[in-house]
């Protein structure tokens, strides 16, 4: 439910270290939301916090500025789990 | 509607157990469960907590009950440990953090797991206790310390560990934890993007890694 909030609001989603790895042992579950704006990003945060309050989801939220700077999607061979919607 | 306090007790065992140096783990009531070890290492009960904020109210009433335990994990990995919930803990002889301080807990093969400390911590306090510059400093939470300069400003500084430290990650430890002066980055290889910068310099807090930091604690 919270994801799909993200998605409405030209979210992309992608699942990132050992839990989409599929490693035998993780300690957390690796969430990227990208998003346009820093003040997405801070929506972002409120919307998931129930689900991040009781699983232990890292969720790093970057803006697009963030993501092409850092190139973390790549680097981290990031598996995108749900795209943006299209800007109308 | 929320987990219940049994499911996410059995869900954090399961993880326990797939890791190398645990031999098995068993529940022990819906808030606790057992670590067995390798080794002939003691086993030693964790208590597990899903809350946000980690205060003295939450924790009392878990650990007065006569339950011998050793770790306290709270499972959100953005969980705040509140001054007074890192008080209880440590009043009651338990060591404390998430799941992952949990498995390196039980790495570090530790005899009484009780004694555990988290890394970055550790690291920076002994940093602040040999500084000529700092008198004392206080830990208002697991991230947050005060850090109290001889006739000169306290300065509130905030711990994040983050490799890529985002503008999101600024936001929110200023609406977690009020207004401070420093973001210290304890992963030396963190880096932080142009957008966080811009958010500081709004926020104006300054962003600083190790050796930055040990600069501005001498000045004004």
């Amino acid at each position: 439910m919270a994801i799909y909030a993200g998605v409405r609001s030209n979210t992309a989603w992608y699942g990132f270290g050992s839990f989409f790895r599929e490693s035998r042992s993780f300690s957390d579950i690796d969430l990227l939301a990208v998003c346009a704006d820093v003040e997405r990003a801070s929506a972002i945060r409120q919307e998931m916090a129930t689900v991040c309050n009781e699983w232990p989801i890292h969720l790093l939220i970057m803006t697009e500025a963030e993501a092409e700077e850092t190139s973390f999607i790549q680097s981290q061979q990031c598996i995108p789990l749900l795209k943006a919607e299209s800007r109308r | 509607m929320p987990r219940p306090p049994q499911d996410t007790t059995a869900w954090v065992a399961d993880r326990i157990a797939e890791t190398t140096d645990a031999s098995s783990t068993k529940v022990t009531s819906p808030f606790t469960f057992r670590v067995n070890r390798k080794d002939h290492l003691p086993s030693f009960e964790v208590l597990v907590l899903s809350a946000s904020r980690v205060t003295d109210e939450i924790l009392d009433p878990l650990l007065e009950d006569g339950r011998s335990v050793s770790f306290v994990v709270n499972v959100p990995k953005n969980g705040i440990w509140t001054e007074s919930g890192i008080a209880t803990a440590r009043n009651h002889d338990c060591a404390f953090g998430g799941i992952g301080e949990l498995m390196s807990a039980i790495h570090q093969k530790l005899d009484d797991v009780s004694f555990f400390v988290k890394k970055e911590n550790a690291f920076v306090e002994r940093g602040l206790a040999q500084h000529d510059n700092v008198s004392h400093f206080d830990q208002e939470y697991d991230r947050v310390y005060t850090v109290h300069r001889p006739g000169m400003k306290s300065l509130r500084v905030v711990l994040l560990n983050e490799y890529e430290l985002t503008a999101e990650h600024v936001r929110t430890a200023r609406t977690n934890y009020g207004p401070f002066d420093i973001v210290l980055m304890t992963n030396p290889n963190g880096t932080p993007t142009k957008d966080a910068l811009d958010t500081a310099k709004t926020l104006q807090v300054a962003i600083l890694a190790w050796r930055q930091f040990l600069g501005r604690l001498g000045s004004r």
